[in-house]
C-alpha cells in the first residue's frame, strides 16, 4: 500500500548532503572518527596488496631456484609487513567503535533536544511523528545508518582505492579482459540487486510481522496482563496468538530466502563466464609467451580480486544510497519548521500582576473538523482562582492547552497583559506556568531533583517546603535515602516506585517549586483518596497565594475554593459564576452537582438517577 | 544458582550450552541443522578450489601438457560454479532459519513468564533479570544468539581442521630428495614435530590474546549495564506523546541530555574506550600479528622443501593455503570455546531466569461447581508481606462474606485494598493465617479451579489488539451468542451495533489497519463483558472510575450492581459514593480492617475511619456544608 509511495518519494536531502551532514557532525563532536576511517582504508589496502604479492613473489624465487638467503629474505619481508599491518588492523578494529558511538549519541541527543522543544502541535502531527520514528530508527543501534555509515564510507573508499591500484596492475595486460571482468561483475551485481530488492520492497510487511510478534510478546510478559492471564486463563489464547504471529513471519522469511536463492544461480553462471574468460586468456598467454607459473598466479589473483573491488564499489554505493534515505529523515526532523516563535521576540513584561485573556478564541485540532472551542472570551485577572468543569469531551483540557501556549488558536488571540503571546519566545512564556497535567513525565532522578527539575543549584529548603505543602513529607522522610532517593527502577534498582496518589502529590510539589505566576492543575486529585483530596483542597488557598490559578476537576466539591467557575459544554462557556450563583441558576452545573450529591445525601438512592 | 563471579570451567561451559541447545531446538527446529550444513560446505569449498588451482599451477610450472591443462581448467570452472550455487542455497536456508530463530527463541522467556507464579511476575527483580538478558543480547549478542553463532563457527572450524589435515599430510610424507644435500635434514621427523609445535603454539596463542582482549568486555559488563540503562531512560525523551506537555513546561531535556552525556560509557573518553586504546587494543593487535608470523613460518618450511625439490611450485600454494587454513580453523575453535566461556556468564543469567521455581502450593481439590452457587469466603487472621519487603501489607485480617452479597472495600491510598483482592484471588499466598473457601484452605484447591471462581476488572485491565469477541471470550473460538449477550449486558450493545464487523471487528490498529480504537469507558465495558462471559460466582471491580466523569461513573456503578445479579460483587474504591448500596463495607487502614458493616451503621460511628472518609467528600455536597463554604 504505502510501500510504493515510499520508494518513489524523493528524499529531502541527497546523498552528498547527508554525507556532508555526518562528516560535519563528526568534525564537531569527534574528529578521530574521520582519521580512523582513513587509517583503516590505508592499512586494509596495504594488507590486501601484501597478501596479493606474497605467494607469486615467493613462488617466483622457488621457481627460479634463487639463492636461499634471497628466498628467506623475501618470506621474511612479507611476513614482517603482514604482521605489522595485521596488528594495526586488529588495533584499529578495536578502537573505531567509540568515536562512532559518540557521534551517534550526539545525533540522538540532537533529535531528543528537537523532540523536546519543537512546537507542541508537531508532537501530535502523524507525519512529524512518523518522521521522528524514522529518525530514531536510523540511530537505534550500531548497525543503523547514523553509525554504520562510517563503515560504509570506509569500505567504499577502500574499494575505490583497491579498484584504482588493481586497474593499474592489470590494465597493461589486456584492456578488453578488464572490461569483460568488470562487465560480468556489474551485470551480476545488478541482477542480484534486482532480486534482493524483494526484501527492501517488502520491508514494511516484514516490520509489521515483527511488530506483531513484539506486541504479543510485550503483552504476554507485561505485569499488567499477568493478572488477567491468570484470572481469566488467557494463557492458551496468548500462546495461540504468539504461535500464529511466528508462523506468519516464518512464512515470510522462507519466501524471501527462496527468492534470494535465485540470485545465487545467476551469480554461479556469471562466475563461470568470468572465470572461463580469465582462465582461457591467461593460460593461452602463459603458454604462448612462456610466462612463469608464478606470473600466472599473480595475474589470476589480480583479476579475481579486481572483480571483488567492482562488486564492492557497487555494493557500498547501494548501501550508501539506502542509508542516505534514513539519514535524510534525521535531517528533515532536525530542520522541521517551527510554527511557534523560539528565537527573538519581545521580552516577557516584568510584572507582579499578569492578566491572561482569551480573545474570541476558536480552535479545532489540526486535521480534524470538529470545533473543540468556539468563540471563547475569557479574562483571568491577576490572582484569580478559576475552576473549569464539564463532562468528558467538553473542551476543558483543550482550553488549558491554549492558555499555556501549547496550541495557537485558529481564530482569536491569547493576550498576556494585552500582548499577543505569539510575540514572545514561547519557551519564555512557558516559564510563567506551574502545571500539573493528567499525564506527567517523570525522569529517573532523585526526589529533590524531581521537585526542583534541576540537577544542580537546588534550594533544599524550598524543596522541603513544597513537599510539605503537597503533603508528602512523611513518605519522603521515611525513605532510607530521603530526598536523595531515586525515582523509578529504570536506572537504579533500589529506586522508589510511588503510587498514583503519591506521584500526583510529587507533581504538585514540583509545580509549587517552579513558582510561576500561573498555577494550572488538570485533575490533580483524581488518584487521591477522599482524605488526601480534602487535604489538598484545604491547602489550596495557601498554595495559590499571589498567583492566578486554573483548576480542572470532575469533582465539583473542589470548585468552591475558586473565585469563579466556568462550566464548559460543547466548547463554549455555558455557565459562569460562583458555586452558589450557578446552583441558583439551576442549569447544567446544578444538574451535574446534583448527580454527585445524591450519593452523599441521606434518603436518596441510586435508582433515582436518570441519565 | 551460580553467582556471576564464580569461576567458569570448561565443563560448565559445555553443559550449559548443551542444555541451551536442547531447550531451544524445539522452538526453532532446523536452525542448528541449517547452520551446520552451511558451515561445513563453506569450510570445505576453499580447499577444493585450492587443491584444483595448485594442480593447475603444478602443471604450468612443469610439463604444461594441454591435454591435462584444459580438462583441469574445465573441472575447476565447473566445481567453482557449483560451489557458488550450493553455498548460496545453503546460506539462504541458514539465513531464513536464523531470522526465525532470533524471534522464536524469545518465546522461551515468554513461556516462562506465563508459567511463573504471579508473585514472581510481580517482582521487579524478575523483569530486571529478563531485561538484563535482552540487553546483553542487544549489546553484543551474548546469550542464545551467541550459541547459534558459535555452533556454526565451531562446525566450520572442525570441518576446516579435517580438510586441512587431508591436504597437508603429503607435505610431511613427501621427502626432500637426497640430491638436496643438507636440506634432507628437513626429512627428519624432529623437524616435523618442531613445525607442528610452532604451529600449535602460534595457533593457540593468537586466540588466547584475542580472548584476553575480549575478557575486558566481560569485566566491564556491570558498568555497561548501568550505562545502557541510562541510555534507555534518557536517550529517547520526547518520544512518548503523553510526556510532551510536562517536558516543555519543565524544560526536561536540560536534565536528561547532560545526565546521559555524563553517564554514557562508550564515548571516546569513557572507560571502555580507554581500555580499548590500552590493553584491550594491545592484545588484539598481538593476536592478529601472531597469525602473520605463522604464515611466515609455514612459507619458510614449505618453500624450503619445494626449493629442495620435494614437490612442485603449485603444491606450495596448496600447502601454505592448507596449513594457514588449519591454523585459522584451530584458532576459530579455540576462540569460540573462549567466547562460549565468556558467554557462560550470560547463560547463567538466562538460566537464573528460566530456573525460577514455581513455589506456590497447588492443591488437587475441585471447587465442585455448585449449582446453588453457595460459596462462603473467610479470611482468618491473615497477614501478608510482599516478598522482599519488611512491612506487613496486611495484618491480622479477619472477615467473612457469602455469595450474593455486595461488598465494598474502602480506605486511603496505600491501605492495601488491592493487596486484599490479590490474596483473595490467590495471586499471592499469605505468610500467616488462612483464607478459607467453604471452610477449606484455598491452597488445597486445584489452582485453575479456584481461579475459575473469580472475575476481576483490575484498574489496569488489558485488552489485546484482537477481535472484539475474542477479547471478551479470551480465546480465538467462542460461543458467539454468549459473547453478544455479555456485551449487551455490559452496556456495550449500541456500540457493538456500530462495529463494522460486529464481534470480528479488530480492536486497535496493531493487527489490522482498519482496527477500531475504543475509548477508556468503552474498554471498561468490554472488560466487564469479559467478566460476565466467564460467569464466575465472584465479581470484583478494582477502582474503575478514576478517569471517568460523574455521569459515566454513576452509569458504571448502577450497571454493575444490576448485572452482578445473584453473584457476589466486591468493589474497591476511594469514592465512597459506590458504597451506599453495598450490604457490607470493609474499611481498610494501614493493612488492617478497622471497621466493617453497613453504610448506615458505619456512618453512625463519628469517631470511625469511615465517617472521616465519608465526610471528607460529603461535606461539599450536603446542604449545611455548602452554605458554610
Amino acid at each position: 500500500m504505502t510501500q510504493t509511495k515510499q520508494t518513489t518519494q524523493k528524499p529531502a536531502y541527497n546523498v552528498w548532503q547527508n554525507v556532508r551532514f555526518m562528516i560535519g557532525h563528526a568534525w564537531h563532536s569527534c574528529k578521530s572518527v574521520l582519521w580512523l576511517c582513513l587509517a583503516v582504508v590505508g592499512v586494509s589496502l596495504g594488507l590486501n596488496l601484501a597478501q596479493l604479492f606474497i605467494a607469486p613473489m615467493v613462488l617466483a624465487r622457488v621457481e627460479q631456484h634463487a639463492p636461499l638467503p634471497q628466498l628467506l629474505g623475501t618470506i621474511g619481508f612479507f611476513a614482517l609487513v603482514l604482521a605489522i599491518l595485521s596488528g594495526l588492523q586488529g588495533y584499529l578494529k578495536e578502537n573505531t567503535m567509540y568515536g562512532r558511538v559518540g557521534v551517534r549519541l550526539s545525533i540522538i541527543n540532537a533529535i531528543s533536544e528537537k523532540a523536546c522543544t519543537t512546537s507542541y502541535p508537531n508532537t501530535r502531527d502523524p507525519v512529524t511523528l512518523k518522521l521522528l520514528e524514522k529518525a530514531r530508527y536510523a540511530c537505534r543501534s550500531n548497525s543503523r545508518p547514523a553509525e554504520h555509515i562510517w563503515e560504509t564510507l570506509t569500505q567504499l573508499l577502500l574499494n575505490l582505492a583497491g579498484f584504482s591500484v588493481y586497474l593499474a596492475l592489470v590494465s597493461g595486460l589486456n584492456f578488453g579482459l578488464v572490461l569483460a571482468v568488470a562487465a560480468t561483475t556489474a551485470v551480476g551485481f545488478f541482477v542480484s540487486r534486482r532480486i534482493n530488492e524483494w526484501g527492501y520492497r517488502h520491508r514494511e510487511a516484514e516490520a509489521t510481522y515483527q511488530k506483531q510478534i513484539q506486541y504479543v510478546r510485550d503483552k504476554a510478559e507485561s505485569i499488567h496482563l499477568a493478572k488477567d492471564i491468570r484470572i481469566f486463563g488467557l494463557g492458551s489464547w496468548v500462546e495461540d496468538l504468539y504461535n500464529s504471529a511466528l508462523r506468519l513471519y516464518a512464512a515470510f522469511v522462507n519466501r524471501r530466502e527462496k527468492i534470494y536463492t535465485r540470485a545465487c544461480a545467476v551469480d554461479a553462471v556469471l562466475t563461470l563466464a568470468r572465470n572461463s574468460i580469465a582462465y582461457f586468456y591467461l593460460i593461452r598467454l602463459t603458454l604462448a609467451e612462456g610466462l612463469p607459473a608464478s606470473q600466472f598466479l599473480l595475474y589470476f589473483s589480480a583479476f579475481s580480486s579486481f572483480s571483488t573491488w567492482v562488486t564492492g564499489i557497487l555494493q557500498q554505493a547501494t548501501t550508501l544510497r539506502q542509508e542516505s534515505l534514513d539519514l535524510s529523515s534525521i535531517q528533515e526532523y532536525l530542520h522541521l519548521p517551527e510554527p511557534f516563535r523560539f528565537e527573538g521576540g519581545q521580552p516577557i513584561p516584568q510584572s507582579d500582576a499578569y492578566e491572561l485573556r482569551l480573545d474570541h478564541v476558536s480552535f479545532r485540532y489540526p486535521g480534524t473538523d470538529r470545533l473543540i472551542l468556539r468563540d471563547i472570551d475569557l479574562i483571568i485577572r491577576p490572582g484569580e482562582k478559576i475552576a473549569v468543569v464539564g463532562l468528558n469531551g467538553a473542551g476543558k483540557t483543550t482550553l488549558v492547552k491554549i492558555l499555556c501556549g501549547f496550541y495557537d488558536p485558529d481564530e482569536g488571540r491569547v493576550l498576556l497583559n494585552g500582548t499577543d503571546i505569539r510575540e514572545f519566545n514561547r519557551q519564555d512564556y512557558y516559564r510563567l506556568f506551574s502545571t500539573v497535567f493528567q499525564e506527567s513525565s517523570i525522569l529517573d532522578i532523585t526526589v529533590a531533583e524531581t521537585v526542583a527539575q534541576a540537577v544542580e543549584n537546588i534550594d533544599m529548603d524550598r524543596v522541603k517546603d513544597c513537599i510539605a505543602k503537597a503533603g508528602l513529607t512523611e513518605k519522603i522522610e521515611s525513605l532510607p535515602q530521603g530526598y536523595g532517593a531515586h525515582i523509578g527502577k529504570n536506572i537504579y534498582l533500589d529506586g522508589i516506585e510511588f503510587s498514583g496518589g503519591q506521584t500526583q502529590r510529587l507533581m504538585l510539589a514540583r509545580a509549587l517549586y517552579k513558582n510561576g505566576p500561573f498555577l494550572v492543575l488538570d485533575e490533580p486529585t483524581a488518584a487521591l483518596d477522599p482524605i488526601a483530596e480534602n487535604d489538598i483542597y484545604q491547602k489550596y488557598n495557601e498554595m495559590t497565594t499571589g498567583k492566578s490559578s486554573v483548576f480542572i476537576s470532575h469533582r465539583l466539591a473542589s470548585t468552591r475554593f475558586c473565585d469563579r467557575i466556568l462550566f464548559l459544554k460543547d466548547g463554549v462557556i455555558a455557565e459562569e459564576g460562583t458555586h452558589d450563583q450557578l446552583l441558583a441558576q439551576g442549569g447544567g452545573y446544578a444538574k451535574l452537582f446534583d448527580i454527585q450529591a445524591r450519593y452523599y445525601q441521606e434518603g436518596r438512592d441510586l435508582d433515582e438517577i436518570q441519565l | 544458582m551460580k553467582s556471576s563471579s564464580e569461576k567458569i570451567t570448561l565443563k560448565e561451559t559445555m553443559q550449559i550450552h548443551f542444555r541451551a541447545y536442547r531447550d531451544l531446538r524445539p522452538y526453532c527446529p532446523g536452525a542448528f541443522a541449517s547452520t551446520a550444513a552451511y558451515a561445513a560446505v563453506n569450510a570445505l569449498g576453499p580447499y577444493v578450489t585450492v587443491y584444483l588451482s595448485s594442480q593447475l599451477i603444478n602443471e604450468l610450472a612443469g610439463a604444461r601438457r594441454p591435454e591435462i591443462l584444459w580438462p583441469l581448467v574445465g573441472l575447476t570452472l565447473a566445481v567453482g560454479a557449483g560451489l557458488v550455487l550450493l553455498t548460496g542455497a545453503l546460506l539462504h536456508w541458514k539465513k531464513a532459519m536464523t531470522d526465525r530463530y532470533e524471534q522464536a527463541k524469545e518465546k522461551i522467556y515468554t513461556d516462562k513468564m506465563l508459567s511463573l507464579d504471579y508473585a514472581d511476575v510481580d517482582k521487579a527483580e524478575t523483569h530486571d533479570l529478563l531485561s538484563q538478558i535482552r540487553q546483553n543480547e542487544r549489546w553484543a549478542s551474548w546469550g542464545f544468539l551467541m550459541l547459534l553463532d558459535a555452533f556454526g563457527e565451531m562446525v566450520g572450524g572442525a570441518v576446516g581442521v579435517l580438510g586441512a589435515i587431508v591436504l597437508t599430510v603429503s607435505l610431511f610424507t613427501l621427502p626432500v630428495p637426497s640430491s638436496a644435500g643438507q636440506l634432507t635434514l628437513l626429512n627428519h621427523p624432529l623437524f616435523v614435530l618442531l613445525l607442528v609445535a610452532a604451529l600449535a603454539g602460534v595457533t593457540f596463542l593468537s586466540p588466547l590474546c584475542l580472548n584476553q582482549g575480549n575478557k575486558y568486555w566481560a569485566s566491564l559488563s556491570e558498568d555497561a549495564k548501568f550505562s545502557n540503562r541510562f541510555f534507555r531512560a534518557f536517550g529517547f525523551l520526547g518520544d512518548e506523546k503523553e510526556t510532551n506537555l510536562d517536558i516543555r513546561m519543565y524544560n526536561q531535556q536540560k536534565i536528561s541530555i547532560p545526565c546521559l552525556k555524563h553517564n554514557f560509557l562508550f564515548n571516546t573518553d569513557g572507560i571502555v574506550a580507554r581500555t580499548a586504546r590500552g590493553p584491550m587494543g594491545g592484545w588484539m593487535a598481538l593476536g592478529y600479528s601472531l597469525s602473520a608470523v605463522l604464515t611466515g613460518l609455514v612459507y619458510v618450511f614449505v618453500c624450503l622443501k619445494a626449493w629442495a625439490g620435494a614437490f612442485g611450485v603449485g603444491s606450495v600454494t596448496q600447502y601454505v593455503g592448507a596449513v594457514t587454513a588449519l591454523s585459522t580453523s584451530v584458532s576459530t575453535l579455540v576462540e569460540r570455546v573462549g567466547i562460549l566461556k565468556s558467554n557462560t556468564t550470560f547463560m547463567r543469567t538466562i538460566y537464573q531466569f528460566l530456573d525460577i521455581p514455581n513455589q506456590m502450593y497447588q492443591g488437587s481439590l475441585t471447587t465442585e461447581k455448585r449449582s446453588d452457587r453457595q460459596y462462603e469466603v473467610e479470611f482468618r487472621d491473615v497477614s501478608f508481606k510482599y516478598p522482599g519487603s519488611s512491612v506487613w501489607a496486611l495484618r491480622h485480617v479477619n472477615m467473612k462474606f457469602k455469595v450474593g452479597e455486595r461488598m465494598a472495600v474502602v480506605g486511603e491510598n496505600g491501605s492495601s485494598k488491592t493487596t486484599f483482592i490479590k490474596l483473595l484471588c490467590r495471586l499471592y499466598d499469605p505468610q500467616e493465617g488462612q483464607i478459607l473457601l467453604n471452610g477449606i484452605d484455598i491452597r488445597k484447591y486445584n489452582y485453575r479451579d479456584y481461579m475459575n471462581l473469580f472475575s476481576v476488572v483490575f484498574q489496569d485491565f488489558q485488552l489485546l489488539a484482537q477481535p472484539l469477541g475474542a477479547n471478551v471470550a479470551g480465546a480465538q473460538t467462542y460461543d458467539r451468542a454468549k459473547v453478544r449477550q455479555a456485551l449487551e449486558d455490559a452496556g456495550f450493545g449500541d456500540r457493538l451495533a456500530k462495529m463494522p464487523q460486529g464481534l470480528d471487528t479488530m480492536l486497535y490498529k496493531e493487527f489490522a489497519t482498519d482496527g477500531v480504537d475504543v475509548s477508556g469507558g468503552e474498554a471498561q465495558k468490554i472488560a466487564i463483558a469479559r467478566t460476565l462471559y466467564k460467569d464466575a460466582p465472584f465479581l470484583i471491580l478494582d477502582e474503575p472510575t478514576a478517569a471517568l466523569d460523574p455521569i459515566a461513573e454513576a452509569e458504571i456503578y448502577s450497571k454493575f450492581n444490576e448485572i452482578a445479579g445473584d453473584k457476589t460483587a466486591v468493589y474497591i474504591s476511594h469514592r465512597l459514593s459506590s458504597c451506599k448500596f453495598c450490604d457490607e463495607i470493609a474499611v481498610f487502614d494501614h493493612g488492617q480492617i478497622v471497621q466493617q458493616g453497613s453504610h448506615d451503621r458505619l456512618l453512625a460511628d463519628e469517631g470511625g475511619k469511615y465517617y472521616a472518609l465519608w465526610m471528607a467528600q460529603a461535606q461539599y455536597y450536603t446542604a449545611p456544608a455548602a452554605q458554610e463554604a
